[in-house]
């Protein structure tokens, strides 16, 4: 089937703007899913997967946990622990997080700019297919006589050569991220093209939602850093069997040049994990608060300079190596610090005299702030090169990056999943369970990697399977594998949650949590190709303006003017179907009151206040109660 | 598009001067071809969506004019093509050859020809949508 | 209040960790300084976090719409530049403490040559004598029987680093230190052993992963006051072997 999409003339006019032009049979069941090219199922094919590796990786978790409960333990054998680290933080970083990320933009992006699909939806499929047989690859170096990988996720040479780790499994380990790692670029082209070109009339690049803006610098970031990785790990499989020496120091090979080429690909992608995992939480603390995003320019400058800053840093992971230029890399680890204080304070300033709702959405997304928080005050450490000389490659760095991976962008995801569940299934999850969810979540992470700090200030180094009792370390370890225990439980209500609302009859409507975005304009689950019609797009919260016409983005300098207004008026589970008002508010100074083109009753003419200034609003405010 | 060249321009100049940077301080060589190389590959970017731009002057897409109204994109917007099995088979071949990496010779065999095969639909498909 | 700040300081360490190196000493004072100004600003931002989403929540069944702010230059401004000067404080210190954490003498009381392989250690004195230490075939974490590093305190001992084959990591937690052991660097660092830990020993480790045995290659720093140091190092000679973890 054929589809070219036409725009319709109202967005009021209830009938579909979609014009078949060539019909053609319609696949369904496995074969829908098979051949599909719409973005919505790709995007689901992604976050599920990737919730399923999450699952696996989680599972080794708390096997290794096991095994660290208690000095000298005996649960696993040494080169066990050893694929279990690599494999759970393989399948976290490759084919999780990132991949969840990917999902997540495959169904939002489009949806928020106002688009019918992504730029090149065959090319997107593909990916997707790639992606899966990446994680079917890496996963099954498990089934190999030699077992999987055992180096760590970075596979620092020249342990990964092939005399020191033969065998099939490290090589399905290399063939695996490559794999992803494809998929991964070609995502990045697909958000970019539809970014830059499929947006729809109106949503300038200064309107683009936060979440949009984030995982543009993303797939930035991705067309920078996954090249190099597969060209190092590539470069690695050629000494492998082609018996080249390019990091094999016994025939003039640089091992140090392997650690250049992982960590420029690895700490971009470090970035790659977190951005989205932000853009999430903004726009999830902006609709729970009902205000806009607090300085929403600010923020976009702040994600340009993380992204840029984060391609020059990279070698502060080989501080320790002695071999790289210290301050160099110091001063722009440090700043990196500057923007993501600026996201902070955004975020604050956005509930700050806002009508915080502390929904599921919103818990998990103030558990991320707080977790985030923590993990960025250990990274500010790890930046300083002495600091980091003593505790680089022990527990505390272990901590830290759970605290910014698991407790930041994980607990992120879930706030996203709980915002965006009912728009990809038509169903609200069920608040109770998914605050239980939330609780033994935030109190299993914490007990799991807090404890974590002091053993490595302890000298606990990591990777080890095995550890000798009586050196401060055996309470601390005890506790963190209890803390795993709850964190690994919390998923039971999480599954459960999902089943039962899937399963339930009670449909959540196009927009119900008071959305701003445009994807909220959009049905629950949205209709092929998306929009029946859009709403006229003057700000960055279209879906807002259209339901609260009385409550524009004030302009600056004029927060004194503005009613506090009790009850949320208008209809606001419905209220994105009617014809509302747009008009030039929105903190750009070239709307004139809403295009004055021919449209008939409501719409973009409703207000047409000049100027920016929005509409005469009453000028008496009250403070809130 | 104004916005959009910015980018792609900022991300090259950023690159670039942090790799002359890095080089003049440092000297140490993976690190500044890297910063070069990417710089590079954004430069081109910029290069062509400023084309795009120049081309497009005088008439500002819909999506660039904050005073739009989805009505002023009405027409054809772009095409999407329904579904296809090509994606999946050429996603079969790929994994495939790159499973050649751990297991040799025949997956390469195999996973290429199902590649070519898919390459070929995917062509014929595309050219008669 | 001209004694009430130094006091305070006196005080609150905030349990930063202190190492027996001369060294060790500047790392100590990076944490002090980092503890402080990410203590306080920690809790801000999170009492202002949380503090916000308490004072300003909204009582289910009875919605309101907040007045829509969203731009406020200066106090943007304000939040900019206070990060930016505290990194360069930050910035300046860090700079000053690696100067000195990574500082290299020319004329070193002792060098000594340290060898990683796997699984081991070898660590050569300029006499000739060498501890060569490698994991026996069934290791036990539990042993105490380690190579032994004697080093003299109060001194200034050089070591050169070396790696026989992958990448190994030379950590000694009481000298809050680490260097890497790769070939194709060569890595030397100084360190100064405080007097006052004369006698006492202190573990290392590697903390590079590189195999199997990576959790057992582990050694002992034994301190010994300078004099004692000499006439110890005079009667040692040719190779002293022992088998780790047996
Ligand atoms: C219940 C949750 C989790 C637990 C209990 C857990 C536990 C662990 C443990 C025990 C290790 C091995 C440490 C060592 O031996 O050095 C580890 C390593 C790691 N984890 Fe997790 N983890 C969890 C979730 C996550 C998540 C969500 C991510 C990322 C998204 C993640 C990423 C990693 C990475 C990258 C490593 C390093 C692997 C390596 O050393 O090569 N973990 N984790
Ligand atoms: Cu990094
Ligand atoms: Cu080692």
């Amino acid at each position: 089937m054929t589809v070219v999409q036409e725009r319709a003339g109202r967005y009021e006019a209830p009938e579909r703007r979609l014009v078949e032009v060539v019909p053609g049979p319609r696949a369904r069941g496995v074969l829908a899913y098979v051949t599909s090219t719409d973005h919505k199922q790709i995007g689901m094919n992604y976050m599920v997967t990737s919730f399923i590796m999450f699952l696996i990786a989680g599972f080794m978790a708390v096997l290794m946990r096991v095994q660290l409960s208690v000095p000298n333990n005996n649960f696993v054998d040494l080169n066990t622990y050893n694929q279990l680290f690599t494999m759970h933080g393989s399948l976290m970083l490759y084919l999780f997080l990132g991949p969840f990320a990917f999902g997540m933009a495959n169904y939002l992006v489009p949806l928020q700019i106002g688009a019918p699909d992504m730029a090149f939806p065959r090319f997107n499929a593909f990916s997707y297919w790639l992606y899966l047989g990446g994680c079917i690859t890496m996963t099954s170096g498990f089934l190999t006589s030699s077992g999987a990988a055992n180096w760590g996720w970075f596979a620092y040479a020249p342990l990964t050569e092939s005399i020191y780790s033969p065998g099939p499994g490290a090589d399905l380990w290399i063939a695996g991220v490559v794999l992803a790692g494809f998929s991964g670029i070609f995502t990045a082209v697909n958000v970019i093209s539809t970014v830059f070109t499929l947006r729809a009339p109106g949503m300038i690049m200064f309107r683009m939602p936060i979440f949009t803006w984030n995982q543009l610098v993303t797939a930035f970031l991705v067309l920078l850093a996954f090249p190099v990785l597969t060209a190092a790990l590539v470069l690695l499989w050629c000494d492998r069997h082609l018996g080249t020496h390019f990091y094999d120091p016994t025939h003039g090979g640089q091992p140090i040049l392997y650690q250049h080429l992982f960590w420029f690909f690895g700490h971009p992608e470090v970035y790659i994990l977190a951005l989205p995992f932000f853009g999430i939480a903004t726009e999830v603390i902006s609709t729970f608060s009902r205000k806009p995003v607090f300085g929403y320019k600010g923020m976009v400058f702040a994600t340009l300079s993380i992204g840029g800053l984060s391609m020059g840093v990279w070698a502060h992971h080989m501080y320790t190596t002695g071999a790289v230029l210290l301050p160099f890399f110091a001063i722009l680890t440090l700043l990196i610090s500057v923007p993501t204080g600026i996201k902070f304070f955004n975020w604050t300033g956005t509930m700050f005299r806002g009508s915080v709702r502390l929904d599921s959405p919103m818990l998990f997304a103030l558990g991320f702030l707080v977790n985030f928080l923590v993990g960025g005050f250990t990274g500010v450490m790890l930046g300083q090169p002495p600091i980091d000389f003593q505790v680089h490659d022990t527990y505390f760095v272990v901590a830290h990056f759970h605290y910014v991976l698991l407790g930041g962008s994980v607990f992120a995801a879930f706030a996203g999943i709980h915002y965006w569940f009912p728009k990809f299934t038509g169903k609200k999850l069920d608040e109770r369970l998914a605050k239980l969810t939330f609780v033994l979540m935030f109190i299993g992470f914490n007990l799991t990697f807090f404890p974590q700090h002091d053993l490595g200030l302890r000298g606990m180094q990591r990777r080890i399977a095995v550890y000798p009792a009586g050196q401060g370390w055996d309470f601390l370890n005890m506790l963190s594998s209890i803390g795993a225990f709850i964190t690994a439980f919390s998923m039971l209500p999480f599954l459960l949650n999902v089943w039962v609302s899937l399963r339930s009859s009670k449909k959540a409507g196009p927009n119900p949590w008071d959305g701003m975005t445009l994807e909220w304009a959009a049905e629950s689950p949205p209709i092929e190709h998306n929009f029946a019609y859009l709403p006229p797009i003057r700000s960055e919260r279209p879906v807002w303006d259209l339901n609260h016409p009385d409550h524009l983005t004030l302009p600056h300098g004029r927060h004194r003017n503005q009613l506090v207004t009790v009850g949320t008026g208008g209809t606001a589970g419905q209220a994105a179907v009617r014809a509302g008002a747009g008009n030039g508010g929105g903190g750009d100074g070239h709307a004139d009151g809403g295009g004055a083109s021919g449209q008939t009753g409501g719409g973009a003419s409703g207000r047409a206040g000049g100027g920016g200034n929005g509409h005469a609003a009453p000028a008496q405010g009250g403070e809130g109660p | 598009m104004k916005f959009e060249w910015r980018l792609a321009l900022g991300t090259a100049a950023f690159l670039g001067v942090a790799g002359l940077v890095y080089w003049v301080w440092s000297g140490e060589f993976a690190g500044t071809v890297m910063l070069g190389f990417g710089g590079g590959a954004y430069a081109l970017l910029f290069g062509y969506i400023l084309l795009q731009a120049l081309r497009r002057q005088h008439i500002p897409r819909v999506e660039d004019r904050p005073d739009a109204n989805p009505e002023d994109g009405a027409g054809e917007i772009h095409f999407f093509p329904g579904n296809s099995i090509w994606p999946a088979a050429l996603g079969l071949g790929a994994v495939l050859a790159v499973v050649g990496l751990a297991f040799g010779k025949w997956f390469w065999v195999i996973g290429g020809a199902i590649l070519l095969g898919a390459i070929i639909g995917f062509g014929v498909e595309a050219e008669s949508r | 209040m001209k004694h009430l700040l130094p006091a305070v300081l006196a005080v609150v360490h905030w349990g930063s960790p202190n190492g027996v190196t001369q060294q060790s000493h500047y790392v100590y004072w990076l944490w002090e300084l980092t503890y402080y100004i990410a203590v306080p600003l920690g809790a801000i931002v999170i009492g202002l976090i949380l503090w916000s989403a308490v004072r300003y929540r909204e009582r289910p069944g009875h919605p309101r719409i907040p007045r829509q702010f969203q731009y406020h230059i200066p106090l943007e401004i304000f939040y900019t530049v206070v990060p930016i000067a505290l990194v360069t404080v930050v910035f300046v210190y860090t700079y000053r403490a690696e100067d000195r954490v990574d500082n290299v003498a020319a004329n070193p009381a002792l060098v000594v040559r340290v060898d990683a392989f796997r699984w081991g250690w070898e660590f050569s004195y300029p006499n000739g004598y060498q501890v060569l230490g490698s994991v026996s075939a069934e290791p036990s974490i539990n042993s105490t029987d380690l190579p032994v590093l004697t080093l003299p305190a109060g001194e200034t001992v050089q070591i050169n680093l070396f790696s026989d084959d992958v990448n190994h990591s030379f950590y000694v937690p009481a000298f809050l230190f680490k260097r890497d052991a790769i070939q194709g660097v060569n890595n030397s660092f100084d360190i100064n052993i405080d007097p006052s830990v004369a006698g006492q020993r202190f573990i290392g480790e590697c903390t590079q992963f590189c195999g199997v045995y990576h959790p057992f290659m582990r050694f002992w720093v034994q301190v010994m006051p300078k004099g004692q140091f000499n006439t110890w190092l005079a009667h040692q000679h040719g190779l002293h072997m022992n088998t780790i973890g047996r």
